[in-house]
């Protein structure tokens, strides 16, 4: 075989290419597909039937609670208990009963509406009993209330613990009759029960429910603390709260423990104290007083105020010597160094703490500070043989601080006439002062070589011109002339009229000037078009060379293009009759300094000052920045202001200045500032030694003590420490020494010790408001009501929802699978399903939320059980997850495209579709619609499709 | 060499435009030929090519001819120009294929084709769709319809002579593709100005509905060619089969997202037939006939483009070609020159259609007569059920490269 190398790597490129297919996007185009292509259609039905079931699951999730009249022949009560099972994970039950302290509880409700205040006076706890006085002794003189006082809302609470009943949110209650309630073996009256009626508060939106009984004289033995314990120890449904409305017209309602939002909810508010323990100290001593066996020391100890307790402080003099003198007699003198002294005593009393049996007391000082006066901080004050300490050695030395005025000591500043601004004589124009406006070359033109008046006006080039030609319009009427120009005579007619007026100049006046058919300024004869004719729209040579047929001709007469004269319209040029803008001008110099109205350097002048008067009287202006004349002159080294050195003579060999000595100085020493000035100038901390600052006194053992200087003191200016310690029936003596090698002027510090610490227990206040506890509903609440019963036959071909009786309907789109049969795969554009409100059957208050769900699997509803089984169904809805039907509401339609859309092309099977409602809103709304069978034909229920295939 | 190997890869490179014609607004698209130019030339002939030695590179039956391994591409460009359309220019690729020798006078065939293409974009004016009663409204529509893709197929085939004048071929291709189509239902409300009278439409902005199909197809094709030469006569029958076709298909609507799966697979179908004549006039040239039926996609009308199969089509085909030999020994060969006319008759459901073309070719063998580069211009009009396409023209320019080289051959060595 023979095997040639292949360039085969333009064909896999190809083969690459070939796959993929890389276009261009197709260019639109408009086609009549006719039938080819979709076609829109419509389809609607009004053969739905509904029927309407009740759903034999409870109401259990409504969002709201019902106490009083819902309708002519029923009446609501409101059952409520805390659930024991998650009521006994709490910290209240889990807390031992002898740690605990129930002060107050009550069940905290709120409501829709708005209550009458109960009771209306401002004492929370101040309640109407009979013949109670206002401290509850029975026989006071408060009446009995009036009957319209007392609140229409009753609480009582139920000992159901004997009655073998259990309930929850879920339960179906019995009804004996419309106010009989049978749980378990118990029947119970519910208007009134035979049960202990709690106290009970209404304000605003709120419902308070306390665990006491309404009447002070009760003996029942109900009390917050009791209940808790009831409800912590209690077994499934022991107790209860029922709330009742005796107003027979009146209904209350209230949010329940099922409501979205939890600040609305049924809470329990309870007030209460557990044992904590806590970590406490205790001082073991206090602080009595403080004296000082040194003469004349001021000492002063604090128990409180923005010092730490037991801070000391001492001084040599009262603290108002102190200020007035503004002296410092020291503490420990000069006499005292290097002693150990005692500086204080000062007297504690023993704290009477029954729980400290240490008998011991450590002791340790904080913030010490012992303190001299420095004057010197710099440390460069002259000892009498370092000569590196300059400070007041008599001496002037290089560095030091000396004034630089010259041998009158008088500075140029404070020399009688100095004038360093003046413009007198200073040898430099000022303005105001006259001068020759020569130019820089000081040369009038007449007196450059070379001149000539008429060839040579100006040799040296420098005459200020920016009008050659003279011909620039302003606005100084007939004379030409302004004010400011020379011999200006003053105003003549129109000057300053804003127009140009001949005389005036014709370069930039803004008009055409013309003198002569052959004086004018230069424009072009387009004619008024301002066009010229190869400029004209539609412009020709052969067949249309004067568009605008504007050319003057003698058989165009009326032409102004090319007719030689300026019309309006025909630009022209504004550079006066010379056809010269003033910079093409000859003779344009804007630079040019002769004659051009400003000061040039180089230019002559009077130096007499901005006045331009010389020597005056009196002579203000006169520059003088040295009227004694003793500046420093470098060339003729002369002058002593300002030389660099110091000019003076120690007439008096006392080593310092005076005055009339010359320059004065200042021994202060190189770094030019004084001792007082010197940073920290005044007061210096002394290094202290604490030793191991803790003295540690068993005061039982050892009563009295006493302890010896510091071992390492001498590694420090001072030695501060306690040197005795003596007990004596409860009250110590505290002695403290002190040794210092440096003078002190102050002393500082605070004595401390370590407290007592222990573990106590104490009472802390807790008041939560339960709703949950570990995350799981606290409070189970119900409305008590007897449900209307309908019998299936009666809610046949009836399309009914309602919350409160778990009414339900559904409805039978009966021509809609023949439809989706009929067009699988169309895509649907619209399909709605709208319903008529019976809005003489409907009872709606303000609102109705309507649920629309499909039947995910089939189900038959010839069967009387499917309602008791677990109906699987799916929302239809998009946009919400349901509709909110208002209570004069007329219509609804439902948008079912989606749904349609999935039916047709096979994602869902039609089942059927359900309706129904919840209890957010008010749980006995009532909503009709119409069924197919309305008498009105336009209000029959209908199914539109508007589709496409 | 180098001049070879760029001409490939401009050729191959040539896949940017593919819009259509009216051709493609049914079945799976256009049904796209891989033609080979110098049979182009001949009136669009499928059986001969008017090369010295007969092969024609799209017929089976002729591949043994040469002993050449041969490499081959074709693409093709073309305009078409509608009466009350703007014109589309289209690009084609249209065959890629490796020829190779597997014994004496046998031969074996490797390739990809396109068999169909789609690419369009129709937009409904307003207006031009009924009105239609919703409730108390009257609303109307227009579709877009964006469709794009086709089918191709990846093919093998083997040719022999099987005696003194008969040959046959047999190839066997793998059909793949997918088609897209993107149709967007706008909905507009209809009111009557009561002032002007005046027709109004509403805002549609809330009214759209979508929906996007894929369609996957996998398939096979069989193919059988039978040629028999005798002196001065040449004949040819051809007959393609498909077993089957599968049809996967992907609704996506806006309003609701993907709905189920759809496949259908087809059975067993005949899907083409062909006869060809040609006489040989002289030694250099020669007249040729064809007549080819093609029918329907076996696939259900609710995949089809505007749920419309393209119809059966019968076709005549005739042509003549003369060879012009160098007699010098030089670069160049042969130089072919063709010429040609065809007519095709459509039938559709919506009527009958024609498709009437003139044809002319050229091509130069060189080196050897073992390369060659052929060139064909197609010049067509054609009738169609859109009005909007009435009087369709067409000119399309197919190129045609060759390359060929003695591989696989043992040789004598001396």
């Amino acid at each position: 075989m023979n095997y040639k190398v292949y360039p085969i790597t333009s064909l896999v490129l190809g083969g690459l290419l070939l796959l993929f297919s890389i276009r261009c996007e197709s260019k639109p185009v408009a086609v009549e597909l006719g039938d080819n292509g979709n076609n829109l259609a419509a389809w609607n039905t009004g053969e739905i039937s509904a029927d309407t079931f009740q759903d034999s699951i409870s109401v259990a999730t409504s969002e709201r609670l019902y106490a009083g009249r819902i309708d002519e022949d029923h009446r609501s009560y409101v059952l409520l208990r805390l659930n024991p099972s998650t009521f006994s994970q709490s910290e209240i039950c889990s807390t031992p009963v002898d740690s605990i302290q129930i002060k107050t509880t009550h069940l905290q409700l709120k409501t829709y509406s708005t209550l009458p205040k109960f009771p209306r006076t401002e004492d929370p706890f101040d309640q109407w009993t009979a013949g109670a006085d206002e401290d509850g002794e029975l026989g006071g003189e408060h009446s009995t209330p009036a009957p319209d006082e007392l609140p229409t809302l009753k609480a009582y609470w139920l000992d159901l613990s004997e009655a073998g009943f259990d309930w929850n949110e879920e339960t179906v209650f019995s009804f004996v009759d419309d106010s009989t309630l049978t749980l378990g073996n118990l029947q119970l009256n519910l208007n009134t029960p035979d049960a202990e009626e709690l106290k009970l508060h209404t304000q605003h939106h709120g419902i308070s429910i306390y665990f006491e009984p309404f009447s002070a004289t009760s003996d029942g033995g109900l009390d917050p603390a009791s209940v808790i314990e009831a409800f912590c120890t209690a077994s499934e449904s022991d107790y209860a709260v029922l709330l009742t409305e005796t107003d027979p017209a009146g209904l209350v309602e209230i949010y329940s423990s099922n409501y979205l939002y939890t600040s609305n909810v049924p809470a329990l508010d309870i007030e209460y104290d557990t044992y904590q323990a806590v970590d406490s100290t205790l001082t073991k001593y206090d602080v009595l007083g403080i004296s000082s066996p040194l003469e004349s020391v001021y000492t002063r100890i604090s128990g409180e105020g923005t010092l730490l307790p037991g801070t000391v402080l001492m001084f040599g003099d009262s603290l108002n010597t102190i200020v007035q003198e503004g002296a410092l007699t020291p503490v420990i003198g000069e006499s005292l160094l290097d002693s150990e002294i005692v500086i204080c005593n000062i007297s504690l009393q023993l704290a009477d703490n029954a729980v400290d049996t240490t008998h011991s007391i450590d002791f340790y000082f904080q913030n010490v500070h012992l303190a001299n006066t420095d004057l010197d901080p710099a440390g460069d004050d002259f000892d009498g043989s370092d000569t590196t300490l300059t400070e007041n050695n008599l001496s002037f030395d290089n560095g030091e601080l000396f004034a630089d005025c010259g041998t009158d000591n008088i500075c140029n500043v404070d020399e009688p006439g100095y004038l360093p601004d003046g413009t007198e004589g200073n040898g430099s124009w000022d303005a105001g002062e006259l001068f020759e406006d020569t130019g820089i070359d000081s040369l009038w033109s007449s007196e450059e070589e070379g001149y000539d008046p008429d060839t040579n006006p100006d040799p040296a080039g420098d005459d200020y011109n920016v009008d050659p030609a003279q011909d620039n319009w302003r606005d100084c009427g007939a004379d030409g002339l302004c004010e400011g120009d020379e011999t200006y005579p003053g105003a003549d007619d129109g000057e300053g009229d804003g127009e140009w007026n001949p005389g005036e100049g014709t370069e930039s006046n803004g008009r055409f000037d013309l003198v002569s058919e052959i004086e004018s300024e230069i424009f072009q004869d387009t004619g008024t078009d301002g066009l010229f004719d190869t400029e004209e729209p539609g412009y020709d040579p052969d067949t249309n060379p004067d568009p605008e047929n504007d050319n003057w001709s003698p058989e165009n007469s009326n032409g102004t293009e090319g007719d030689g004269v300026w019309e309006a319209g025909e630009p022209f040029l504004d550079a006066g009759l010379d056809g010269l803008w003033s910079w093409e001008e000859a003779g344009y110099n804007p630079d040019g300094t002769e004659n051009n109205g400003a000061y040039d350097s180089g230019e002559m002048f009077e130096d007499c000052g901005s006045d331009a008067l010389c020597n005056e009287e009196p002579d203000t202006d006169n520059y003088n920045p040295d009227p004694n004349g003793d500046d420093y002159d470098a060339t003729a080294e002369t002058g002593t202001e300002g030389n660099n050195t110091l000019d003076w003579t120690d007439t008096d060999e006392d080593g310092r200045w005076d005055d009339g000595e010359g320059e004065q100085w200042w021994d202060w020493g190189t770094d030019q500032v004084p001792d007082s000035l010197e940073i920290y100038y005044g007061s210096n901390n002394i290094t202290t030694s604490l030793g191991s600052n803790i003295v540690e006194w068993d005061y039982e053992t050892d009563p009295v003590v006493t302890f010896e200087l510091p071992s390492n003191s001498e590694n420090y200016d001072a030695a501060l420490w306690i040197s005795r310690l003596q007990l004596d029936n409860g009250f110590i003596e505290l002695t403290i020494s002190a040794k210092s090698a440096k003078v002190v002027d102050g002393i500082q510090f605070t004595l401390n010790h370590l407290p007592f610490a222990y573990q106590d227990t104490v009472f802390v206040g807790n008041h939560p408001k339960l709703i949950a506890v570990n995350s799981e509903k606290l409070i189970d609440d119900a409305s008590l009501y007897q449900g209307h019963q309908y019998a299936a036959e009666d809610l046949n071909n009836i399309f009914m929802i309602n919350y409160a009786d778990r009414l339900k309907t559904v409805l039978e789109l009966n021509e809609l699978n023949a439809f989706i049969a009929a067009h699988e795969n169309a895509l649907i554009s619209r399909a709605e399903l709208k319903l008529f409100v019976d809005q003489e059957s409907s009872s709606i208050k303000d609102n109705i939320r309507l649920y629309v769900k499909r039947f995910t699997e089939p189900v038959d509803f010839s069967d009387p059980g499917f309602v008791s089984d677990s109906l699987s169904v799916a929302s239809v809805l998009t946009t919400s997850a349901y509709l909110n039907i208002p209570a004069d509401a007329d219509s609804v339609v439902i948008d079912l495209r989606a749904l349609l859309q999935d039916f047709v092309v096979g994602t869902f099977q039609y089942n059927g579709l359900e309706f129904e409602t919840d209890g957010w809103d008010d749980n006995f709304s009532r909503l009709i619609f119409n069924t197919q069978d309305a008498a009105d034909l336009n209000r029959r229920p209908k199914l539109q499709i508007l589709y496409s295939e | 060499m180098k001049i070879k190997y760029y001409f490939q890869v401009f050729l191959l490179a040539g896949i940017l435009l593919g819009q259509n014609s009216s051709l493609a607004l049914s079945g799976l698209g256009e049904r796209v030929r891989g033609f080979d130019p110098a049979a182009a030339g001949i009136g669009n002939s499928q059986y001969f090519s008017g090369r010295a030695n007969g092969v024609s590179l799209t017929a089976l039956s002729s591949l043994w001819m040469s002993p050449l391994s041969r490499i081959y591409v074709s693409t093709s460009f073309g305009f078409v120009d509608s009466r009350d359309l703007p014109a589309q220019q289209n690009q084609y690729f249209r065959n890629l294929s490796f020829i190779f020798p597997v014994g004496k006078q046998k031969a074996m065939t490797i390739g990809l084709k396109p068999a169909t293409r789609a690419d369009f974009y129709i937009h409904e004016t307003l207006g031009s769709n009924p009105n239609v009663q919703f409730g108390d409204q009257y609303f109307t529509s227009i579709t877009n319809y964006h469709a794009v893709g086709g089918l191709s197929g990846l093919y093998a085939g083997y040719a022999s002579k099987i005696g003194e004048n008969l040959s046959l071929g047999a190839q066997w291709t793998w059909s793949f593709g997918n088609l897209f189509q993107y149709d967007t239902l706008l909905t507009y409300s209809v009111t009557t100005d009561p002032l002007s009278g005046d027709v109004v439409y509403g805002n549609f902005a809330s009214n759209v509905s979508t929906l996007q199909r894929t369609h996957r197809f996998h398939g096979q094709t069989l193919a059988l060619e039978g040629r028999f030469r005798a002196k001065k006569n040449e004949f040819v029958f051809s007959a393609m089969m498909q077993p089957h076709l599968t049809v996967t298909t992907n609704h996506r609507y806006g309003s609701i997202g993907d709905a189920p799966e759809e496949k259908y697979t087809s059975g067993l179908s005949l899907r083409s037939l062909g006869f060809g004549y040609s006489r040989v006039l002289g030694s250099t040239q020669g007249l040729t006939v064809e007549f080819h039926r093609i029918e329907n996609e076996n696939i259900p009308s609710s995949t089809a483009i505007f749920k419309t199969l393209s119809g059966t089509s019968n076709s005549l085909n005739l042509g003549y070609y003369k060879v012009f030999n160098n007699p010098r020994l030089s670069y160049w060969n042969t130089l072919n020159t063709r010429g040609g006319v065809y007519f095709i008759q459509l039938n559709k459901p919506a009527g009958t259609y024609y498709d009437l073309g003139i044809t002319l070719g050229i091509g130069i063998d060189y080196i050897k007569s073992k390369n060659a580069v052929d060139l064909a211009l197609i010049f067509g009009q054609r009738s169609s059920e859109f009005e909007e396409f009435t009087g369709e023209k067409y000119v399309s320019l197919v190129l045609g490269f060759t390359a060929g080289e003695m591989w696989f051959m043992k040789r004598k060595r001396k």
